[in-house]
């Protein structure tokens, strides 16, 4: 005979503590996180995939107990995610051609001209989600191997990271990869000084809440203009096609990212002279579309 | 999808508590059902949309091999189609060694121990065959398992007989460096109104415990405040995060047999609870009466203002306290009573003082991503032996450094 009973509560004080649609960005934004996570070592962990980053995206539980611990209450299924690409203008106007196939027209608060990996833009990214580098890449992925264990040591043993590729590349690499592999980083750093030409590829941040598209109206490196950026719905144009992002994931309570990938290779523009080229960036163009395309139908199952 | 597979009844151990029936040295699953379970998941789960493997048993570890096929399968179907495959194995450690951690770490595989804490209670549960505690054999494997993978989750079962070293335990756990902890009261044992007084003691002195820990900074996982700190900041949306028998969640037996959560598969003979099997499916007549069954009101709970925090919600808790899963037990209506007001003292006390790890743990959306990270960068450093101040240090350095090496001038 158990010594209990079921005994309704008929009222009960409400927590102190705000519910979480009462609790401003700009209130967390006055108490910052600080973590030992910087920029570039986040970006080089996420291109390594370690830890369930890069090509598995964040969600590495596997139940609704895993996802509350990862997720500390919260399921992420994927993560943001930088995609490199020397053609941003080609990104964005497919970006936007998708989303408008799909019945979305995207606003221009949801579009943001960013300039490369200007800090301050960075610290945002990261504020909704650390960015990934497009880790579908060959080059760049091992890159930032390589980068990592130049400048923090040997690379041993990270978990779940792709370390014997990483190590048998590491022994493997000939002269010629290896200077391959310099000119990445060293494009990428230009990239991040913000001395690299306009030509050379660019980098943006996708993300529902603020999705920062950089556009060719203002250059990709210069600073942003009053201009309204390409993605901006013309004058007159219904209201009800217009789906704010950043409401529908506050009411649906996802963070999602999940357009990765689209990377092609800096330096190496698009020409009539270089077939290979021309074949590489349209085949990084389809990759991109059918990302896009898996995030919209994710958007749309969650009701968005 | 959530497809828990029970790769085996046998089991090394016979603790008192274990719901999962009775243990069959020989009732495996073999690799032919659990090759179709998945294939079955992958066939009726949408393109794209991730499914969760969670591996169980009994002892899942005994059948070692299964769940290796199992992973390769997986990541065969992954590289086919894209499709994302996670995976969980709940274990007793027991069985648990240095290669196989090697093949989790390698294939991003969440490890859940079960531990229930200090020798004395765990040993009050978790004997072997002959009756024997296993605490001394699991404890240097429990550091081994830290030491490999730093995500991995405890599950201690608190009963009324181990309740009394409840707090203890848990903050030999944190001592360990565990970070995950998930308690897992035993409603179905036989709690009385003094050993929920201690229980009632021992949570107090988490909470203590969770507070000192948030003022210094020190993240961890312990569900009992943490989910109800959340049920009520996320409200609604946690609502639907919960589970609904049967629907994207389902267990399958080592027969093939399907089952709408864990706790229904038992000894795999109860035809009431079965919604299927690996071969035909789903029976969604069956499973549609069982989900109406769960989420009619119940008429017990009626006017309570808990309702949205409580757990009355879940059929396997139902299932195992009262045999049926549209009732609810008095022993669960008296824990969540007590347990919520101290929950909710824990999250009163750190927002009182703007505890900016219970904000960022509690609102911000990016803090799984940037704790991950950091647990990450911290295990890789630990590693090493390399001190995280040094490590912050090479950091502030990385810009300058790597731009004079990609340009030859260091």
């Amino acid at each position: 005979m158990s010594d209990f009973t079921i005994q309704p509560v008929p009222r009960m004080h409400a927590p102190r503590f705000p519910l979480r649609d009462a609790f401003t960005e700009s209130d967390l934004n006055s108490q910052p996180y600080r973590t030992h996570v910087s920029r570039p070592l986040a970006m080089a962990l996420a291109a390594l995939g370690v830890g369930g980053l890069g090509a598995q995206g964040l969600n590495l539980g596997s139940n609704q107990d895993t996802s509350f611990q990862l997720a500390g209450g919260m399921a992420i299924p994927v993560g943001p995610t930088i995609v490199e690409t020397i053609d941003p203008a080609a990104a964005q106007a497919l970006i936007a051609r998708v989303f408008a196939e799909h019945g979305y027209a995207l606003r221009q608060r949801d579009v943001e001209v960013a300039e490369g990996l200007e800090a301050e833009r960075w610290d945002r990214a990261r504020h909704v989600g650390v960015a990934m580098l497009g880790a579908e890449d060959f080059s760049t992925e091992l890159a930032w191997a390589y980068y990592l264990q130049r400048t923090l040591g040997e690379f041993e043993h990270v978990p779940n990271d792709p370390r014997d590729r990483i190590a048998n590349w590491l022994q493997s690499v000939s002269e010629k990869e290896r200077m391959e592999v310099e000119t990445v980083i060293h494009r990428t750093e230009r990239h991040r000084s913000g001395t690299a030409p306009e030509d050379e590829g660019h980098l943006m941040v996708l993300d529902p809440r603020h999705l920062v598209v950089p556009t060719t109206s203002t250059g990709p490196f210069n600073p942003p203009t009053s201009d309204p950026p390409r993605l901006a719905p013309q004058p007159g144009e219904s209201s009800q096609m217009t789906v704010s992002l950043e409401s529908a994931t506050s009411t649906f309570s996802i963070s999602p990212v999940l357009i990765t990938g689209g990377y092609m290779p800096s330096g190496m523009a698009a020409t009539p002279g270089n077939p290979s080229t021309i074949e590489q960036r349209a085949e990084a163009l389809q990759r991109l579309e059918r990302q896009v395309v898996e995030y919209i139908e994710y958007l749309q199952r969650q009701g968005i | 999808m959530h497809l828990t597979l029970h790769l085996t009844h046998a089991c090394n151990l016979r603790c008192t508590y274990c719901y999962t029936g009775e243990k069959f040295p020989r009732g495996h699953m073999s690799e032919k059902v659990a090759i179709r379970a998945i294939d079955w998941s992958h066939e009726t789960t949408p393109p794209g949309e991730e499914i969760d493997i969670v591996f169980f048993g009994g002892e899942p570890l005994v059948r070692r091999d299964t769940l290796e096929r199992c992973v390769e399968h997986s990541q065969r179907l992954r590289a086919e189609t894209r499709r994302p495959f996670f995976f969980k194995v709940i274990t007793n450690g027991l069985l648990v060694d240095e290669a196989f951690l090697e093949f989790a770490n390698r294939h991003e595989i969440l490890i859940s121990v079960s531990c229930d804490g200090v020798r004395e209670a765990h040993d009050a549960s978790r004997c072997d065959a002959l009756g024997r505690g296993t605490w001394d054999r699991l404890e240097p494997r429990l550091r081994l398992i830290r030491r490999e993978n730093p995500y991995a989750q405890v599950t201690l079962v608190v009963t009324p007989k181990s309740v009394r070293w409840l707090a203890e335990s848990v903050e030999w756990l944190f001592g360990l460096r565990f970070r995950y902890l998930h308690l897992q009261v035993q409603h179905e044992a036989e709690w009385d109104r003094r050993s929920f007084r201690e229980l009632r003691r021992q949570y107090r002195r988490l909470a203590e415990l969770y507070v000192a820990r948030m003022r210094r900074g020190e993240k961890f996982f312990l569900n009992c405040f943490d989910s109800k700190i959340h049920s009520y900041i996320q409200g609604e949306t946690l609502a639907h995060q919960r589970c609904s028998v049967g629907r994207g969640q389902v267990s399958v037996a080592p027969s093939g047999r399907m089952y709408p959560c864990v706790s229904f598969v038992g000894a795999d003979d109860r035809e009431e609870h079965r919604v299927g099997d690996v071969w035909s499916g789903l029976d969604e007549e069956k499973l549609a009466g069982l989900a109406c069954r769960m989420q009619r009101p119940k008429p017990s709970c009626e006017g309570c203002a808990l309702t949205d925090r409580c757990s009355h919600w879940c059929a396997c808790l139902n299932m195992r306290t009262t045999g049926r899963i549209d009732r609810v037990s008095p022993v669960v209506c008296e824990h969540e009573r007590m347990l919520m007001p101290i929950a909710d003292w824990v999250g009163n006390t750190l927002w009182k003082e703007r505890n900016r790890l219970f904000l960022h743990k509690f609102y911000n959306r990016a803090y799984p991503v940037l704790s991950h990270l950091e647990e990450t960068l911290e295990h890789w450093a630990e590693q090493r032996g390399i001190s995280l101040d040094a490590v912050d240090e090479a950091i502030a350095n990385l810009p300058d450094e790597s731009v004079a090496f990609a340009t030859g001038k260091e």
